[in-house]
């Protein structure tokens, strides 16, 4: 395939289908690993979490009953004791202690330790509070002695037993204005809805967050009274924070609006000046898990679900607590990571596992991968074996088939081709010894690059006597450098350095052990292949030196010897017209003339001529030229100079552009022409001629001494040349566009065309047909 | 498919044809080449020199040469593929070795001639353009050409136009030349010039089939031929003394 070649059409694209599957097969088989074990990997992780997740909230579930059921048991005294209440305190309240309040009060107390006291009071005003004091029990009674409110406190132990008494001002207080009070009056007659839940506030006196539960009924004589029970939350509190969510998990009651009733972060004392328990929220940078589950409640009730906050999953239950008249919600949370450590765990070592699978498979690849390369590459040396013994025998064939082969008298340039091209040489030579031993001249040298033969170089022994002693002992060379080696430097410096090569291959071609002559190859590419066509090409040139060598020793004494006789060389200038012919002076300075009309006519020889034609052609030629002299003289041309088979005819050698003299030109070219017409018709031959004119820049110079001889060149020159060799057909003047551009309106013309040339761009070319 | 299986052993390669017809059996369709068996083979340098008077019957044998005919039976071979069995692509590229002059010209006048000069080797090969150019002014210039033609072929006189089409089928040194009726309008220089460059490239192993209506065309050339035929409805047949 030629390098420039887009596609080889030598190539199947199946080889190349298995060349790309040979590569990408392997690469392809383990992405398919590394993605089936990802894939593995990542349902197994989905499906042990979705367990873990269902597992968690299995068990968050299971959490939350406990904990509804403990809340519930816990808030149960202040139910339980509303439903009851109506029927036991319905006696009008007055001054005197209600017995049945105490009593209850000081047994629920002794065996409900959440209730902190309980209270009664009536829309008269009248207000009964029992609560714990120490050990025993305080009866707190509001009432007005010596003119002042004060709370009468009387101190009882379990059974009622006066201990003491005691009292404080209480001025302008007033119980039917207090939240528990009013909040169970606006209820009274609502049923199961009656009972009525205060915000949680903070009792300061016994430094409890508490919450009252307060229920209004009729009495007896017609008021109403308001039986109020108060239930610690701090309990609670400590409850649901002991209680164990997970490793790390948490609980909370809110309410619907985010306020925190019980659980985490609630403050254990309420000391803080800032602490408002009516207006304990949840805070969106300590509990943003809280606050979502609280959302996400909202929108879809409750049930288990995840949260995601600071990077990290939750899974969270929410739940209300429908047995407390202001809708509560229990609120649960723990990190997935306290349910499913194990399958990070897992998933850990299953990626370790992964990797080392994929690890593996990547080494088989890469091994199978190389492992086809080194196949491939076999196969191709393989192959560049079988092509290169294919072209040996090719070129075995086309010397065998090369008539006279072994005939020393003729030249056989197939065998340094040959040469050059099995071994990549930049040069192949044959060089034969002389007779004389002395001295070694090159039979022939092919240059690949430029495709040319060379011969007639001669190298001595004098200069390359180490060259000539290894030659003499029939030894082969591998020069790497023939720069650096002694036995080479001077045949790289005089021949190698040509072509700049730098390996050298010496060979002797022998003809039994007398040597008598070399093949020589310079920066040979394909050392490993020479072996066989050297040894081929060297048996060929053995025959046909040793047969010149034969014929030399033959011939030595009948060979002419060199004649010496020198004879003077002539230094014709070739002008039929001298130089300045229609110049004043005479004399033209050397130098560059810009506009200079200059006429090439070109008389194509015959190939094949004998004699008699060729005689007559003479006679012709002469008459010829004699009409040519006389028609420049008539047009003042300013030289008429013959070059071979070419005359160069220039119109005026000047500085200034001088349109007469390109005018006087092409009336010489017509003239000539009809001349070379009617001449050649009268003696029978076809117009051999063609003309070429231009107008252009020339240079101009006297060379040599002595004679000296006047000579002109330049592009115009160049260009009529051109134009006179491309002229479309024989016995037609072509012109340039130059010299159409001056002449077009006293001659007749026929465009050409436009032409393309590299130096020149595009340029058009006209025929001159005859004057106007 | 040509693969490694199909390939002859190298030592039987030592030539490989450029050009083989093998009991090549062209489908009927009624297109003017007969559906007969043709038979052909030229190594690298060989010539044939075909007579055909009807040069539409020796565009399509040409055409059959260049696998652009279907075969009903039988074998075309282009320098050791089998047309048959290459895709379009190969096929083409295949195409981009040949040089060819066909009969009716095959211009196209809507782009300049040097255009259509350079669009096969532009078309097949990374050769670059500047390179391409200086090849096709050296070879015009050969041909008797001043430059590469720039004017639409139309534009150009009968026999510039014939130095052109010799310039498009001698650019890039084809390995196979199909010349029909290449020197129609030829005067003997451009003759002179043709043969040159028709030996030049026989010399580098470039087969040529040169077709023409009668065997004054290629003159005293017939000499040096490699073989001589004659394509008539029934077939190649040589011709006496070749």
């Amino acid at each position: 395939m030629s390098a420039a070649e887009i596609v080889d059409p030598t190539r199947s694209p199946a080889s190349s289908r298995q060349r790309v599957l040979q590569f990408l097969g392997p690469i392809v088989g383990v992405s398919l690993v590394i993605a089936a074990i990802i894939t593995i990997s990542l349902h197994n992780y989905r499906t042990t979490r979705q367990g873990a997740i269902a597992l968690s909230s299995d068990l968050l579930r299971s959490q939350q009953k406990y904990v509804t059921e403990e809340v519930r048991n816990y808030l149960s005294p202040a139910s339980d004791s509303a439903s009851i209440a109506p029927d036991m305190f319905g006696s009008p309240l007055t001054d005197a202690s209600p017995d049945s309040f105490m009593l209850y009060g000081r047994s629920m107390l002794a065996h409900t330790p959440q209730v902190d006291s309980f209270y009664l009071a009536s829309d008269q005003g009248q207000f009964w509070m029992v609560t714990r004091h120490g050990k025993d029990y305080e009866q707190t009674h509001f009432q007005v002695e010596n003119g002042h409110e004060v709370y009468r406190h009387t101190y009882v132990d379990q059974n009622g037993t006066y201990l003491s008494t005691a009292s404080d001002p209480a001025d302008k207080y007033d119980v039917t204005v207090r939240p528990w009070f009013q909040g169970a009056i606006k209820r009274i007659g609502r049923g199961d809805g009656a009972l009525y839940w205060t915000n949680p506030y903070a009792y300061l006196a016994a430094r409890e967050f508490t919450i009252t539960a307060s229920i209004a009924f009729p009495m007896k004589d017609g008021h109403r009274a308001v039986f109020a029970t108060n239930i610690s939350l701090n309990r609670l509190t400590s409850f649901l924070n002991e209680l164990q969510v997970g490793r790390s998990g948490r609980a909370v009651i809110v309410d619907m609006k985010g306020q925190i009733i019980a659980g985490h972060n609630m403050s254990e004392d309420g000391s803080e000046p800032s602490f408002d328990p009516a207006h304990m929220q949840l805070d969106p940078k300590t509990q943003p898990v809280f606050i979502r589950a609280l959302n996400t409640f909202k929108v879809k009730g409750p049930g288990p679900g995840l949260v995601t906050a600071r990077n990290k999953n939750y899974v969270t239950i929410a739940a209300t607590l429908p047995f407390v008249h202001r809708r509560w919600v229990l609120l649960l949370n723990a990190p997935e990571n306290d349910f499913s450590e194990f399958a990070i765990t897992a998933r850990r070592q299953n990626l370790w596992f992964s990797a080392l699978v994929v690890g593996l498979a990547s080494l088989l690849a890469l091994g199978l991968i190389i492992q086809g390369r080194r196949i491939d590459r076999l196969r191709k040396r393989i192959e560049v074996g079988r092509e290169q013994m294919r072209a040996e025998n090719a070129s075995l064939y086309e010397i065998a088939s090369t008539p006279d082969l072994f005939e020393a008298s003729h030249d056989v340039p197939i065998l340094t081709e040959a040469l050059a091209a099995r071994t990549g040489s930049r040069r192949a030579s044959l060089w034969r010894l002389l007779p004389d031993g002395e001295r070694l001249l090159c039979e022939d040298a092919f240059d690949p690059v430029r495709d040319v033969h060379s011969t007639g170089i001669e190298i001595t022994k004098r200069e390359h006597s180490k060259l000539f002693d290894a030659l003499m002992e029939g030894h082969s060379l591998f020069i790497e450098d023939a720069r650096q080696d002694e036995r080479s430097q001077n045949f790289q410096r005089i021949i190698m350095r040509a072509v700049d090569a730098r390996s050298l291959v010496f060979h002797p071609v022998m003809r039994g052990h007398q040597a008598v002559g070399v093949i020589i190859l310079e920066d040979p590419s394909r050392a490993d292949a020479m072996e066989h066509i050297v040894a081929i090409v060297s048996s060929v040139v053995a025959l046909r030196f040793s047969q010149a060598l034969d014929q030399g020793d033959q011939q030595a004494g009948a060979r002419p010897s060199v004649s010496h006789e020198l004879k003077d060389t002539r230094y014709d200038e070739g002008f039929l017209l001298p130089p300045g012919s229609g110049v004043q002076d005479g004399v033209v300075p050397s130098g560059i003339y810009p506009q200079v009309p200059v006429m090439v006519i070109s008389f194509a020889d015959p190939y094949a001529m004998d004699r008699h034609s060729a005689e007559r052609a003479m006679k012709v030629v002469s008459s010829l030229s004699e009409d040519i002299q006389r028609i420049a003289r008539e047009t003042g041309l300013f030289s008429v100079q013959v070059v071979s088979n070419r005359l160069v005819l220039v119109g005026r050698c000047s500085q200034e552009p001088d349109p007469g003299a390109v005018l006087r030109l092409a009336d010489a070219a017509v003239s000539i022409r009809e001349a070379c017409l009617s001449l050649l018709a009268s003696v029978d031959i076809d117009p051999v001629f063609r003309v070429g004119i231009d107008v252009g820049p020339v240079m101009a110079a006297m060379l040599g001494k002595e004679p000296s001889v006047f000579n002109l060149w330049g592009e115009a020159i160049n260009v009529a040349e051109l134009l006179a060799a491309s002229a479309p057909d024989a016995g037609t003047i072509q012109v340039s566009e130059q010299a159409y551009i001056q002449l077009r309106e006293h001659f007749l013309f026929r465009a050409r065309g436009m032409f393309y040339l590299p130096n020149s761009g595009v340029t058009r070319s006209f025929i001159l047909a005859g004057r106007r | 498919m040509a693969d490694e299986k199909t390939v002859p052993p190298a030592e039987l390669n030592i030539l490989d044809p450029i050009l083989e017809l093998l009991d090549a059996r062209p489908r009927f369709d009624g297109s003017g080449l007969a559906s007969v068996r043709y038979n052909l083979r030229l190594n690298p340098g060989d010539c044939a020199l075909i007579e055909c008077r009807d040069m539409q019957q020796a565009s399509l044998f040409s055409d059959m040469c260049v696998g652009l005919v279907d075969l009903e039976d039988g074998i075309a071979r282009c320098m050791g593929l089998e047309w048959s069995d290459l895709d379009e692509r190969r096929a083409a590229a295949l195409r981009g070795r040949i040089g060819r002059m066909v009969a009716n010209g095959g211009w196209i006048d809507l782009y300049g001639t040097y255009m259509n000069i350079l669009w096969p080797q532009l078309h097949h090969t990374r050769v670059p353009e500047e390179r391409l150019m200086q090849q096709a002014v050296q070879l015009g210039m050969q041909f008797g050409l001043p430059g590469l033609p720039v004017v639409s072929p139309g534009k150009l006189s009968p026999l510039d136009r014939c130095r052109a089409d010799c310039v498009r089928a001698f650019l890039g040194e084809p390995a196979l030349l199909l010349l029909e009726n290449p020197m129609g309008s030829a005067n003997p220089p451009l003759m002179n010039a043709f043969l040159s460059a028709l030996t030049d490239a026989r010399d580098r192993g470039c087969a040529v089939v040169w077709l023409a209506p009668n065997d004054s065309a290629w003159g005293a050339y017939e000499a040096d031929a490699t073989i001589r035929l004659r394509l008539y409805d029934d077939g190649l047949f040589s011709m006496r003394g070749s």
